[in-house]
């Protein structure tokens, strides 16, 4: 009912008001100019009202544009909102100016606000892994040359190259193509002809169903695109126990299965029964309690989750059941909400004392003295005023309860052993480095533990508040 | 600040009028303009619109999102429905950090207001207000009322008018109002003006450094000292007895591993220390140096204003750049808080990617990138610094007001929740670096002591 000239109006105000081309798009002078129109494939946050299958953390707001001048020095720039789907593809026009008449450099970055908090130049900088950056270089001819360009999501976090010394530039084009010519992937486009927009086509930020049958205990985690860290909780970590969730990494994931509930010690006794595992080792409480497990014929404690085990013990149990320890990576996108960005399993909500097992350490931060090891998953239905320590598909204790092994190795989110952009199923794994992160509060955790985007890692030592979960293929080899 | 020009632009695109949109569509439609006196984007930076219908429900097709800024009063088609009836139109102004899952603003630091539109007759025009009185207070579509600018109150939805639109940035206690006075040496000036004083949310490590909900204040001018005292300063003022020795710092233990083992005043005849932020000094004695130079502590409401550069709000003083080590002494401690209770010290910052390891403890002078607008230094890092308040959270009564905002609070009453304590802002050489967010509050008795816990003054003009 909003009228369609608004919409379509958005075309014509980029051209004629970012100031680059000196008219309106319609009434084009006849002087050599680009006409660019640029599109993308991801989603935009308006579909996602009425796409609830699409990502998130894939969507993008926001197009910053810098014309470059020959030596690669920023001409002019502008930042374009757009935010619903009539908005793209954003057309505007540039006049080529100064030494060399015919050649024009422009660097288009799509973002969104939301994983950018502002444009300038060391921000955009810091924020690389979750901007598409896209250059192009057109040589224009006389009057209008008009070209359409598609930002795509899976050049997310690829970076641009600037030619040197000889080396020609590289931005990334596609797929197929991420270190590919600026001149490369420019479709040639009738000015005339009505433009629809390949937003929300992106398939890696569709929602992918698992195919392959569920193994027992677990859930299907859909595959889709997250951005891991979170901005706001940066300068949370001190370094040695942790690393700061930023800057931001964008990940794209298949789908998977995850264990409902923390791994139990009914699980691994029934597996050691078997033959299938070693006995774990007997270990010594640890300065937060007992260790559940009370040998192979004991089954007093089955219910409990399995703490006191190390990162191998752990692996080798998950790959007794045909799994894997999660990446952080699946890890997060199962406790986020797929792309959702929350900040609990359950959403943003501050948890009670009762939505999951939580802050029984007394010296600094004692939350919830009475907190204690709890059976698996019994804070998904507490007789609880607030949230409860499930998320959305069902997966309970990732907030609390015991923290939870991973297979990554602990770095730095901006560490080499990251994959340059975005990856399908993403991961650190350097044998270099000592040791193993673990994700997720415990019923030790202060409250800001809970957060589902901080990086831990406990040490070697098998503790009374380290647990695990496995992950499964979500399709069939 | 780019970013906002052309956001306007787009708005103003959503013209049908406009220059370069050509013709208006001929059909009979309201053409409805929101405007408002906020300043933008630092206020808001999207607007939304909704058709609203009887239900109160926003049919799919009636929904809009621009971007805005510094000048925008963009103009939206409506077009009428089957119905014939006269809908609502409802405006959401707010900012895309406030955006909760489904799209629209969590918490009430927005505006959100009902219009219902008049008669039709050919190409209708109207004005749809969404003045800074009514900033908070909540339209309700099932009871159909809406904020009346006059009173702040809900009323029955109003019906809209052909009026003249509201400036943006034209609310008057927005305006930056400078120091009638040049600033006294190794200060500067801080004008006053208004701002959202705290976040929309944040993760806190315990009750007292809780920051939302946000609350609009409003503040007179100020000096405040461009560095943190040094311990140089404080022995001067010692020396010359404008300090009483009672107020005098916690002399360094010299067990390294003492809790102050770290303290950087050695006495007062040991200048080796002199160009170290003093730390070590409980509230009574910050206060007491301050008044020793003629000064005053700053209220809270005054440094988090001058820590985040003032209405242009940003995260840290020295901007929006995440990389914290970089830009401040904060991080550089011994050990860690988890695995040393004993010296409580976050080293967060002494490993850097590529290998290197910085040696733990204090810098002199500060960081030269831990610098605000107005150039005031290390409000990021180095020292904490002690604030004029008494804690209290931001859903308590201190920091409450019918009226649309605070005026120079100063919070002097002990919080029900928190006890008697002082507040301290700012990030430290020897605590985690996500205190340095300009946000960030945390609270001591005031006859507390601690490394890292010094002290910066004010003075009124």
């Amino acid at each position: 009912m909003i009228s369609s000239v608004v919409v379509r109006s958005g075309r014509i105000a980029a051209a004629c008001t970012l100031g680059l081309a000196l008219s309106c798009a319609e009434r084009a002078e006849p002087r050599a100019q680009l006409l660019l129109f640029v599109d993308t494939d991801t989603p935009l946050f308006a579909q996602l009202d009425t796409q609830s299958q699409a990502s998130r953390a894939a969507a993008i707001d926001m197009l910053h544009v810098e014309i470059l001048g020959v030596n690669g020095a920023v001409l002019e720039s502008r930042d374009i909102v757009a935010l619903n789907v009539s908005d793209w593809p954003i057309s505007f026009g540039v006049v080529p100016s100064g030494g060399d008449a015919r050649h024009l450099s422009i660097r288009l970055r799509g973002l969104s606000s939301g994983h950018v908090p502002s444009t300038d130049a060391q921000t955009l900088a810091a924020s690389a892994n979750v901007i598409i950056d896209r250059l192009v270089e057109v040589d224009v001819g006389s009057g209008v040359t008009a070209r359409r360009v598609t930002l795509r999501g899976d050049c997310m976090g690829v970076r641009t190259t600037f030619a040197t010394f000889g080396v020609p530039a590289t931005t990334c084009v596609d797929a197929a193509q991420r270190h590919g010519s600026p001149s490369e992937g420019l479709a040639s486009v009738d000015v005339d002809e009505p433009r629809a927009t390949l937003a929300g086509s992106w398939a890696l930020a569709i929602e992918a169903p698992c195919t392959a049958p569920a193994p027992e205990g677990a859930v299907c985690i859909p595959g889709g695109v997250s951005v891991l860290g979170e901005l706001s909780l940066a300068g949370f970590s001190d370094g040695l126990t942790g690393w700061d969730p930023v800057p931001l990494r964008p990940a794209a994931l298949s789908p998977f299965y995850l264990d409902r509930v923390e791994i139990t010690v009914g699980r691994v006794r029934g597996l050691v029964k078997a033959q299938r595992v070693d006995p774990p080792p007997a270990s010594a409480p640890g300065p937060f309690g007992e260790c559940q497990w009370l040998g192979e014929d004991d089954a007093k404690n089955d219910a409990m989750p399995m703490n006191c085990v190390s990162q191998k013990v752990a692996e080798s149990v998950c790959s007794a059941l045909g799994g894997t320890l999660p990446s952080e990576a699946q890890w997060e996108h199962a406790a986020r909400g797929r792309g959702e960005g929350n900040r609990y399993p359950w959403g943003s909500m501050e948890p009670e004392c009762c939505s999951a097992a939580f802050g029984a350490t007394s010296a600094t931060y004692g939350d919830c003295p009475d907190a204690t090891i709890a059976a698996a998953g019994v804070h998904t239905n507490s007789p609880c005023e607030g949230p409860h320590d499930v998320s959305r598909d069902g997966v309970a204790d990732l907030a609390g309860n015991l923290s939870e092994w991973m297979r990554d190795a602990f770095a730095p989110y901006d560490a080499p052993c990251w994959p340059e952009g975005i990856t399908l199923d993403p991961r650190c794994a350097d044998p270099t480095l000592a040791s193993e992160v673990s994700r997720g509060g415990d019923f030790a955790s202060p409250v800001w533990q809970l957060a589902a985007s901080l990086r831990f890692t406990p040490g070697s030592l098998p503790r009374a508040t380290q647990g695990f979960r496995c992950a499964y293929p979500g399709s069939p080899p | 600040m780019i970013r906002g020009a052309i956001a306007r632009r787009i708005g103003v695109a959503a013209l049908v009028s406009s220059g370069c949109g050509g013709s208006a569509d001929p059909r009979p439609q309201w053409l409805v303009r929101v405007s408002t006196d906020a300043v933008t984007p630092q206020f808001a930076d999207r607007l939304r619109l909704e058709v609203v219908d009887d239900e109160a429900a926003p049919c799919a097709a009636c929904v809009h999102q621009i971007g805005v800024d510094a000048t925008s009063s963009p103009s939206f088609g409506v077009l009428p429905p089957a119905s014939g009836k006269s809908p609502r139109v409802r405006a959401i102004l707010f900012r895309a950090d406030q955006q909760g899952p489904d799209g629209k603003p969590q918490g009430e630091a927005h505006w959100d207001m009902l219009g219902r539109l008049p008669a039709l007759d050919g190409v209708t025009r109207v004005s749809f207000r969404l003045p800074m009185s009514c900033f908070g207070v909540l339209a309700d579509p099932a009871s159909d009322s809406s904020c009346d600018p006059a009173t702040r109150a809900l009323i029955e939805t109003p019906t809209l008018r052909s009026e003249s639109a509201l400036v943006p940035g034209s609310w008057s206690e927005a305006r930056s109002v400078d120091c009638a006075s040049a600033p006294p040496a190794d200060m500067a000036c801080i004008p006053g003006g208004a701002y959202l004083m705290g976040s929309r949310s944040a993760v806190s490590a315990s009750a007292s450094d809780a920051t939302f909900p946000e609350h609009l204040v409003g503040l007179s001018p100020f000096f405040l000292d461009v560095h943190e005292v040094t311990v140089g300063d404080v022995r001067k003022l010692l020396a010359s007895g404008a300090l009483d020795p009672t107020f005098a710092p916690q002399v360094r233990d010299p067990n390294p591993n003492a809790f102050a083992g770290a303290c950087s005043y050695l006495g007062p005849d040991d200048p080796t220390n002199d160009a170290f932020s003093v730390d070590c000094i409980g509230w009574e004695s910050a206060k007491a140096v301050c008044e020793a130079r003629g000064l005053r502590l700053p209220s809270e409401a005054e440094w988090e204003y001058a820590a985040r550069n003032e209405l242009e709000q940003t995260t840290f003083p020295w901007g929006s750049d995440p990389d914290i080590c970089a830009h401040a002494v904060v991080g550089l401690g011994r050990s860690n808080a988890l695995t040393d209770a004993k010296t409580n010290e976050n080293g967060a910052c002494r490993s850097a990617a590529d290998g290197t390891v910085l040696p733990p403890g204090p810098v002199a002078g500060g960081s030269p990138l831990d610098k605000t607008r107005r150039g005031i230094q290390d409000m990021g890092g180095s020292v904490a610094e002690w604030v004029a308040d008494r804690v209290q959270l931001y859903t308590e009564a201190c920091w409450q007001t019918t009226e649309l905002l605070l005026v120079n609070p100063i919070c002097d009453t002990a919080s029900p929740e928190l006890g008697d304590q002082r507040s301290i802002r700012g990030g430290r050489w020897n605590q985690f670096p996500y205190f340095a967010n300009g946000v960030r509050r945390f609270a001591r008795v005031s006859a507390d002591f601690a490394p890292g816990i010094g002290v910066r003054c004010a003075k009124s003009p």
